[in-house]
């Protein structure tokens, strides 16, 4: 037998050959060092690669608003913006409604940064989209000077979540094909948090198409959508629950009593996560309310200046204007509440009631 | 497809993250990518081959998105300048030495052709070679050959790198 090439020896090793071809490559190899010193050198090619290629994982992710526990952060963040765009392409198809609403209360700090993204967010997609951006994103870009979360996420490299992250879906690849799909990674990594708005704008255009697709094949009586979203849909409101540790007396009632089938008007949790942002806890809740999708964020209030207070109300003022209205109020304790969304203002001031608030 | 697409997900968000986050060098991206991949899967009709599918489809979106993006992201570079100069950054417990890893990695992956690139990374993510081959509509027969050529040529590259960079600390100390 003539010697191995080295695709060979690389496909041998990869367990990509057949039984037959596999037999008899190490039958070679048992045989002949020439092409044994060669599949210990492929073996160390492989070996090296997988590291070098580890070294990766590590991209710069920073943003302005961190602090201690970025890493902590990111992780429990990670599951974020990918869920709610699937949680909120189901939740649209099932309602038929394409409104998505954020409900986030927020102390004004944060609320300046958070909100501060929207504007400059919104430009960089017109940018991106279309020729002519809306004056009014033009406007509030060149008034913002605020940090860009997402832009500001490549500035300094992290901290081990890349290995981590690694060491978690190592065991996909690992896993013969077959298996993969019991073998799912539980969990994905990621700092999108401030990309939550414009998340959920985008998720909503898409959605409203998913929905029109939805409607269509409904139409001709062959529609395996809306079905089996809505039940996906209905059995996340049954997972998640095991995760809702502590209930905030305000808010409303969670669990089976909510209703999982009937398409129920009482808030139904979908998911709760914390989180550690700036050195303070942040929860969030993600409700299902008349079919609506809702984030509730909850922070522990910190003191913020007048200063800040003042500009975050500007800015609030200059967000209401975009696309999506949005109705925000003020608890005795200074906490701030957002309530986003593409509906009517009345029927946020409904959903904020339905919240118990 | 539809009932699987939160399997899918689950399945295959971390390996096409990691995949996207490597040959992007940016994990944000690496993750609207793989989101809107995911959401065309919700659109398929049927897919034969999933993890092939969603690769390739992840991977065109990159090819086209890097192509539409370029002027969006360098809004996005300037605005990141302007803060770093502005705010206090988060400083991240980060060695020096890592931080060389990473950039002779990128280097090294920047050094390989696009299709042996895509190929190392893809097999990176547990990708068979008919799947490797499908996504990259090449022959099965020639990915042993793409991923030899691929690793050799990463390996060598970053080794110069290290051995250049040995030499410049045994020439400064």
């Amino acid at each position: 037998m003539q010697h191995l090439d080295e695709g060979a020896i690389h496909a041998w090793l990869d367990g990509a050959l057949s039984i037959e071809e596999a037999v008899r490559a190490e039958a070679h190899v048992a045989s002949c060092s020439v092409c044994a010193d060669a599949v210990a050198e492929a073996r160390g090619l492989i070996a090296a690669s997988t590291r070098i290629l580890t070294a990766l994982d590590q991209v710069p992710n920073v943003r302005a608003a961190g602090g201690a526990g970025g890493a902590a952060k990111r992780r429990f963040l990670s599951t974020w913006p990918v869920r709610e765009r699937i949680a909120a392409v189901m939740a649209l198809v099932v309602a038929g409604g394409a409104l998505a609403v954020v409900l986030s209360r927020e102390t004004p700090q944060i609320a300046q940064l958070d909100r501060a993204s929207e504007p400059v967010r919104t430009l960089e997609l017109a940018a991106a989209d279309s020729p002519a951006p809306p004056p009014v994103a033009a406007e509030e870009a060149k008034s913002e000077t605020a940090p860009v979360p997402r832009a500001s996420a490549r500035a300094v490299p992290t901290s081990p979540t890349g290995a981590r992250d690694l060491a978690n879906a190592r065991e996909v690849p690992s896993v013969p094909q077959g298996a993969v799909g019991a073998a799912a990674p539980a969990t994905v990594t990621t700092d999108a948090y401030a990309m939550r708005t414009d998340d959920s704008l985008r998720s909503v255009t898409v959605a409203t198409a998913q929905r029109a697709e939805a409607r269509d094949l409904s139409a001709e009586g062959k529609s395996p959508v809306a079905g089996k979203v809505a039940a996906m849909a209905r059995q996340r409101t049954v997972e998640p629950q095991a995760r809702y540790v502590e209930p905030r007396p305000s808010a409303p009632a969670v669990g089976a009593a909510a209703g999982a089938a009937a398409p129920s008007q009482g808030p139904r949790l979908l998911q709760e996560e914390k989180m550690m942002e700036g050195g303070r806890e942040v929860r969030r809740r993600i409700y299902m309310v008349e079919g609506i999708l809702v984030t509730f964020d909850e922070r522990a209030p910190v003191a913020a200046n007048e200063a800040e207070r003042a500009a975050s109300a500007n800015v609030a003022r200059a967000d209401t204007a975009a696309a999506s209205p949005t109705i925000r109020w003020t608890d005795a304790s200074g906490t701030e509440f957002t309530l986003t969304g593409p509906g009517t203002r009345e029927r946020l001031e409904r959903i904020k009631k339905l919240l118990g608030y | 497809v539809t009932d699987d697409v939160e399997r899918l997900f689950r399945t295959y968000n971390a390996p096409l993250v990691r995949y996207l986050t490597r040959r992007l060098g940016d994990r944000d991206w690496a993750e609207e990518v793989a989101q809107e991949t995911f959401l065309r899967a919700l659109r398929q009709d049927r897919i034969d081959n999933e993890r092939a599918w969603l690769f390739a489809v992840a991977t065109n979106l990159v090819r086209d998105e890097a192509r539409k993006d370029a002027r969006r992201r360098r809004h996005l570079a300037l605005l990141a300048e302007r803060e770093r100069a502005e705010g206090p950054a988060e400083q991240e417990p980060t060695s020096l030495e890592r931080a060389q890893d990473a950039a002779m990695a990128r280097r090294a992956v920047d050094a390989l052709a696009e299709r042996d690139r895509l190929a190392l990374l893809m097999r990176e993510e547990g990708l068979s070679y008919e799947e490797i081959a499908e996504a990259l509509d090449l022959s099965p027969g020639s990915v042993g050959t793409t991923l030899s050529r691929a690793r050799r040529r990463l390996v060598e590259v970053y080794e110069e790198q290290q051995r250049a960079r040995a030499r410049g600390t045994h020439a400064a100390s």
